[in-house]
């Protein structure tokens, strides 16, 4: 699966968070969805690519997570408010 | 039937002219109650510019009423009920009028009489927007209890229209402009010195000023804006905007009466840029 992003009204970068503006909503993502969503945006559109993009701004999760689990959630949440779409397969 | 007895009242909402055009065998009376409610918006259109028309029909003819109402018009045999609904109608004309050019804010707002800075008080419907106008209209220059509406110079428009207020607890909402309640002079010209969400509380709350990060006050203050997206790049937008002022302030409080020292102090103190 590859990811990549939908077209936005806007997008207000803060730091290590951002505010999107998709659809008919303006929400501000946290700092991991901030991360998973540039990396999208940035063409790391695999799930490892995203995974990489995680780790390198946010360390190594907790013992107990499993990073592509973290990452795969975190595509998921971004799909669901519409700031990315999947499509096909991918290996990253 | 045919409609007799025309009246009209030209007003200038947001720089926009509107005439409302008033019909029935009551015009007579209404449109001497719009130009009373809403006599500090009066203006004649500039010349060579057509004014939106609105018309409100107020006639004791269920009949009239009726064929009015199925043109689209405001039509009723009760003028307050009418002058109630011309209210949320006009503004509505001016808010759409200027779409996509001004940042249009469900506030109140007032402004420092000698030196024009204003305070924009963002609060949803019902949630004391009028109250607080009511009560800093005494002490600063009103500018408006429903639509703040700011250019990207950060000068705030005036709309001083009539304040709509339950008399006795009765509905409909009496318009009341500002000069029967005894709201100070609306500033000719007036700029954006601070921006605040009222967060008030029915328990007795002493008045309390905290930042909102720009992270935050973005999602707070869309779901207060008409029409967001019909402003070019409307986040950056909105954040210059708070930028200039040090940023939205969220003010606590439970009682109207005591804004006017924390305004006075907001305004005073001028943009904080810690």
């Amino acid at each position: 699966m590859r990811y990549s992003t939908t077209a936005v009204h806007d997008v207000y970068d803060d730091g290590d968070e951002c505010v999107v503006f998709v659809g008919d909503d303006v929400l501000a993502l946290s700092v991991r969805a901030t991360a998973a969503y540039r990396a999208v945006s940035g063409g790391h559109g695999s799930v490892e690519g995203v995974a990489r993009a995680l780790q390198e701004a946010l360390g190594e999760p907790p013992p107990d997570v499993a990073l592509l689990d973290v990452t795969n959630e975190t595509l998921r949440e971004l799909a669901e408010i519409g700031l990315i779409k999947g499509s096909g397969r991918g290996r990253g | 039937m045919p409609i007799s007895a025309v009246c009209s009242v030209s007003l200038s909402l947001l720089g926009t002219p509107v005439v409302v055009q008033v019909l029935g065998s009551g015009a007579e009376g209404l449109a001497a109650g719009v130009e009373r409610a809403w006599r500090r918006c009066v203006a004649d259109a500039p010349p060579g510019v057509e004014p939106h028309p609105v018309t409100a029909v107020l006639d004791e003819d269920p009949g009239v009423v009726a064929a009015a109402q199925s043109e689209g018009h405001l039509a009723g045999s009760d003028e307050l009920s009418i002058l109630d609904w011309l209210s949320s109608r006009l503004t509505l004309e001016a808010i759409e009028s200027r779409l996509g050019q001004l940042w249009m804010l469900h506030a109140s707002a007032v402004a420092d009489p000698a030196t024009g800075s204003a305070i924009v008080l963002v609060a949803p419907s019902g949630t004391g927007k009028t109250t607080a106008a009511r009560a800093l209209g005494q002490h600063f220059g009103y500018l408006t209890d429903e639509t703040a509406a700011i250019a990207a110079d950060g000068t705030v428009l005036p709309y001083p229209k009539p304040l709509s207020v339950l008399v006795d607890g009765h509905r409909p909402k009496r318009q009341l402009s500002p000069d029967e309640l005894g709201l100070l002079p609306t500033p000719t010209t007036a700029r954006v010195a601070a921006v605040v969400l009222l967060d008030r509380r029915r328990e007795p709350t002493a008045p309390e000023v905290t930042h909102v990060r720009t992270i935050e006050a973005l999602p707070a203050l869309a779901e207060q804006t008409s029409a967001l997206k019909r402003l070019p790049r409307p986040l950056h937008l909105v954040a210059e905007h708070l930028h200039a002022v040090g940023g939205l302030r969220r003010l606590t409080y439970s009682d109207a009466e005591d804004l006017p020292p924390v305004v006075g102090e907001l305004l005073s103190a001028g943009p904080d840029r810690s």
